[in-house]
């Protein structure tokens, strides 16, 4: 994207290397991932148009299903030549589909502020196993780190394997170890290396969470509509 | 008795507050502290009734002095009863919020030995997380009717939010089935907790290291079903709520009949759909620039159940359609069904690019199904006669009655009140 804002012309095609078909006639080029240069991208974005724009790029770009390439490259054309202010045109195909991904990014990653369940280990550290549809794990870890600086704790990919922790000054990347992925594989609280305190706790959230719901009300769907079946495996309360 | 039991025993009596929200309030955690309290709210998981849990909301006790009808935990009822201690709640909240269970504390009770004797009770437990645990997270406390003004003003130093249950929408329904309450002891403490964050607002502008009074502003809860007032009645007191007590919420419960009393109706369900009606008609007083009396009057006292009370004042003004998207102003295109607070702003920004047609307002998050038949933009018209589906009682005019007065609101104190 970097490339693009700097006058290279847009691709035909472009998509993760994952999930591209090679083209018979087209020419190729492999784009490698950059922190720098991306992050020079990103000081460049919020310059030229606003901290808000930044941010839906930045939210794009972390989506993990794909098919997005096309319109965020569009979009940011769109943005060098016309100016921020097409940012607000909501009727535009590429601003809309780059808004409708940035809001799925940003909506999992709200989600998850509050579906993220730590469990204590028995080291003391608080550890969150999830598996999120999308890149979300730095979005997640910096509203944790507003809400617990003085904790431990770790944020755990279990889809990607990948972790950030926190040591109470710095998130850090962390990489878990062999046998929480393979704990994490069972998935139930015999498995996982919990402290005793832990399973009391879980235990009382169990109880509170079947007792809060009023009995004549019963609403699955609503239930699921809010919070989908993906997300109850790492949810305390639903194990 | 074990904590188990008590959780579940004081749970299970608190779930039938409605309130939920975390929203409102930003507070940070301190260095040593913990928690933090969202602008927008967060919500942590869902009940089986759908409903969202955002706050740990338990009672500090089900020990009930009152006999309220309508109430599971009257005096009256045979029922497991429960007290926590202090520490136990402090602990439970430290413990749940610090695995992310959990926003912060709802915490009410029951009357135990007098409300103020609760109240200060409850305080405490807020004082302690707050002091001695540097919590930064949300509490939201229940006021009890009748507590003094004194411990109002403690309590909302702690608290993010504060509440008092209106329970009953009329005075003579509060007489009939809570009859240890009274209109005046639910009425001087929501007055008393208004004035104190207006006061508070005012004095944090000249001083802003002034701790904060109740920063998510106060609310209340209303039972749906359980006496015989109407919906008109219902919005109006809501509409005053919201005008005179500044009332960030209006809660609507319907009611289930969790203890058999000859003076409550006898339901085989609850009237959800009911309250589903009503909060879409409080949406529309609160957000999209509607008066009670006009979406009800005294004709037509009862929102429809058949569709969202939006579309049948729609269909009431064929005189006031279609709009033109790519005109009309903000407050117009809100009465338009199927646009949203969202969607009409983006349609306001995005017209600006060029005149929108059907399939850019579809781009937009139009619900085209429900506006199609309300709406001009640049390649559709509606037709001419446009099909309206005709609503039992829902097509006569209006009688011009003289602006009626809600009784709760109707004492002559309510007047000097409002003069002061």
């Amino acid at each position: 994207m970097a490339q693009l804002w700097e006058g290279s012309p847009p691709p035909d095609v472009i998509a993760a290397i994952s999930r591209y078909s090679p083209d018979l006639f087209g020419q190729e080029q492999t784009i490698q991932s950059n922190s720098r240069t991306a992050a020079d991208f990103l000081k460049t974005l919020e310059k030229a148009a606003h901290r808000t724009i930044r941010n839906r790029v930045m939210y794009a770009a972390c989506c993990g299903t794909g098919g997005f390439e096309q319109s965020l490259c569009e979009y940011v054309v769109l943005l060098r030549d016309a100016g921020p202010e097409i940012d607000e045109n909501f009727s535009h195909p590429a601003v809309a589909q780059v808004r409708r991904t940035a809001r799925q990014v940003a909506g999992e990653a709200h989600r998850l502020k509050g579906l993220v369940r730590f469990r204590e280990l028995s080291t003391g550290l608080l550890w969150a196993p999830l598996s999120p549809d999308h890149h979300v794990l730095p979005f997640v870890a910096g509203h944790f780190r507003r809400r617990m600086p003085a904790a431990n704790w770790v944020l755990h990919d279990v889809k990607r394997n990948e972790a950030i922790l926190w040591d109470g000054q710095r998130l850090l990347p962390a990489m878990p170890d062999e046998s929480l992925q393979a704990a994490c594989a069972i998935n139930n609280d015999a498995a996982l290396p919990l402290s005793p305190a832990e399973k009391q706790c879980s235990e009382y959230w169990r109880t509170f969470f079947k007792t809060i719901a009023v009995p004549g009300r019963t609403n699955p769907e609503l239930q699921r509509s809010n919070m989908p079946r993906r997300y109850w495996t790492w949810l305390v309360e639903k194990q | 008795m074990l904590l188990d039991e008590k959780i579940a025993i004081l749970s299970g009596a608190a779930r039938y507050d409605v309130s939920c929200s975390s929203s409102g309030s930003s507070r940070g955690a301190g260095c040593a502290g913990m928690g933090a309290t969202s602008r927008a709210g967060i919500c942590h998981s869902w009940a089986d009734d759908g409903r969202c849990i955002s706050l740990l909301k338990i009672l500090l006790s089900n020990y009930c002095i009152y006999d309220c009808a309508y109430c599971i935990n009257r005096r009256g009822n045979d029922v497991p009863r429960a007290s926590f201690t202090t520490d136990e709640i402090v602990n439970l909240t430290i413990d749940f919020y610090r695995r992310n269970y959990i926003e912060g504390l709802f915490l009410s009770s029951a009357v135990q030995v007098s409300p103020d004797n609760t109240t200060e009770r409850m305080i405490n437990v807020a004082r302690r997380l707050r002091n001695d645990e540097q919590f930064g997270g949300y509490i939201h406390l229940k006021i009890i009717p009748g507590t003094s003004p004194e411990l109002i003003q403690r309590a909302g130093f702690y608290a993010d939010r504060l509440s008092v249950n209106i329970e009953l929408p009329s005075e003579k329904s509060l007489k009939t089935l809570a009859p240890d309450k009274n209109k005046q002891a639910i009425l001087q403490p929501m007055r008393r907790i208004g004035r104190e964050i207006s006061e508070n607002r005012a004095l944090r502008r000249k001083q802003k290291r002034l701790p904060r009074f109740a920063p998510a502003g106060q609310s209340t809860q209303l039972i749906i079903g359980a006496s015989p007032e109407n919906d008109l009645h219902i919005l109006r007191l809501a509409s005053g709520l919201y005008e005179r007590y500044a009332l960030k919420r209006v809660y609507y419960s319907a009611y289930m009949p969790a203890v058999h009393d000859r003076l409550l109706p006898e339901l085989s369900a609850p009237p959800l759909l009911r309250e589903h009606r009503l909060y879409q008609a409080d949406w529309l007083l609160r957000y999209y620039g509607f008066q009670a009396d006009e979406i009800l009057s005294e004709d037509m006292p009862d929102l429809a159940e058949a569709i969202d009370p939006k579309q049948a004042w729609a269909y009431r003004h064929p005189g006031f359609f279609p709009v033109d998207v790519n005109r009309a102003d903000r407050e117009t295109l809100l009465r338009v069904p199927g646009l949203g607070l969202t969607s009409v702003a983006r349609i306001i920004a995005s017209r600006r690019f060029g005149p929108l047609d059907l399939k850019q307002l579809d781009r937009i998050g139009v619900v085209l199904k429900r506006a199609r038949p309300f709406i001009i933009c640049r390649d559709y018209q509606p037709p001419k006669e446009p099909a309206v589906p005709v609503f039992a009682g829902q097509h006569k005019t209006p009688q011009a009655a003289p602006p009626q007065q809600l009784d709760f609101f109707d004492e002559p104190d309510m007047a000097i009140q409002r003069r002061s």
